[in-house]
């Protein structure tokens, strides 16, 4: 008897060193992982930061020739953002690291202005035609967060229509603003939209299979606007008519910011 | 002629730093660089700037030492500092108003809500 309770303490305690040992790795691994999105994010800001300083002429008016080459860098580089900031937040998710998340009252018109600019081309090369009222319910988000979330979400759209441009509305719902985006894509199966919401989407490749995810996916998103008690759903019509739909909690009045973990 | 209002930037990466200044300067103000924490402190003390974008993570003395000891000190207290900072240290938002920051601001920078937060506190001459 005292030779089995001997054995079962020595398991345990073997168990709780393990676990304490996989725990200090995986906290590790995140620090780890979050300082290189860090140091990745570096060379970016100093990139973007030349970028914007080009276009608004700070060094000197650009040839129109060049315009849209610099229009172009402009926009992978809010690509790159979005991917990096995707991928930091992704590494704290699946680590159980704290992702803090910022819970405001922001103008939803606001979000919607910042990621068309992040989204848009060139100029000349618009294909975001936006439906936006003059006045919204101001809605509860982590600002940036949101920015780059509805950014990629027109990345998505524009990756996958089929033709047309990228439609972009948004109008209020009980306690709520529904923001919209819609382009003509490919019919896909409803069980494949279903998935294509999943965190590790982007991993379910199959032979013959087309991939329904551009950057770290819709999965992500989805994941992100949950945390600040908004939702992502997606619908796709039998014509390929597409529908990606953040629903925006609405602010309560008199709430202060907080930090949401 | 008028003496244009002094901004402190304190960043250690030079291509950041430069690009700041050339934007501030292009706004109407005027900026002078520091590239690691000590030598932001010297310059603050010395030039009395307007503002200071300071930088959280940067060699010889971080950020938050840097804000914290121009906060305390009677010379420097009135100096607005807007702490710079990246989305994934959002923890050093909380931390930076502990050491006394009036504002942040978050990389990769925005010039329009950059501007937005510094007009709220100052404006070029």
């Amino acid at each position: 008897m005292m030779f089995f309770c001997g054995l079962l303490l020595g398991a345990a305690a073997a168990w709780a060193v393990g676990a304490a040992l996989e725990r200090r790795r995986r906290q590790r691994l995140g620090r780890f992982l979050s300082h290189a999105a860090h140091e990745i994010n570096t060379p970016i800001t100093a990139i973007n930061i030349t970028v914007l300083n080009l276009l608004s002429g700070v060094f000197g008016p650009i040839p129109p020739d060049q315009l849209k080459w610099i229009e172009m860098m402009r926009e992978q580089l809010g690509r790159l953002n979005g991917m990096v900031g995707d991928l930091r937040d992704f590494i704290h998710l699946s680590l159980n690291r704290d992702l803090l998340i910022r819970s405001d009252s922001v103008d939803p018109r606001e979000i919607i202005t910042e990621a068309v600019a992040l989204a848009k081309r060139g100029s000349d090369r618009s294909d975001i035609v936006a439906d936006v009222p003059a006045a919204l319910p101001q809605v509860c988000a982590d600002r940036d967060r949101m920015v780059r979330i509805l950014s990629g979400l027109l990345f998505h759209a524009r990756k996958f229509r089929a033709s047309g441009d990228l439609r972009l509305s948004a109008q209020p719902a009980p306690g709520a603003v529904l923001v919209r985006v819609s382009y003509l894509g490919q019919a896909i199966p409803a069980s494949e939209v279903a998935c294509s919401l999943e965190l590790l989407y982007p991993s379910y490749l199959r032979k013959g299979h087309t991939l329904n995810s551009v950057g770290l996916g819709l999965g992500v998103h989805r994941a992100l606007v949950q945390k600040q008690g908004a939702d992502l759903s997606f619908q796709v019509a039998p014509d390929g008519d597409s529908t990606l739909t953040l629903r925006l909690a609405e602010a309560v009045e008199g709430g202060r910011p907080a930090m949401l973990d | 002629m008028a003496k244009k209002t002094l901004i402190l930037i304190v960043e250690d990466d030079a291509v950041i730093s430069e690009n700041l200044k050339a934007l501030m300067e292009a706004r109407g103000f005027t900026a002078v660089c520091a590239a690691d924490g000590a030598a932001g402190l010297v310059l603050a003390r010395k030039n009395k700037p307007a503002l200071v974008l300071l930088d959280i993570m940067l060699p010889k003395m971080d950020g938050f030492d840097v804000c914290r000891m121009l906060k305390t000190s009677p010379g420097t207290k009135d100096i607005r500092i807007i702490m710079i900072t990246g989305l994934e240290r959002m923890g050093d938002v909380e931390k930076a108003f502990a050491s006394g920051a009036d504002d942040y601001i978050i990389k990769p920078f925005d010039p329009v809500r950059m501007f937005k937060k510094i007009e709220k506190f100052v404006t070029p001459d």
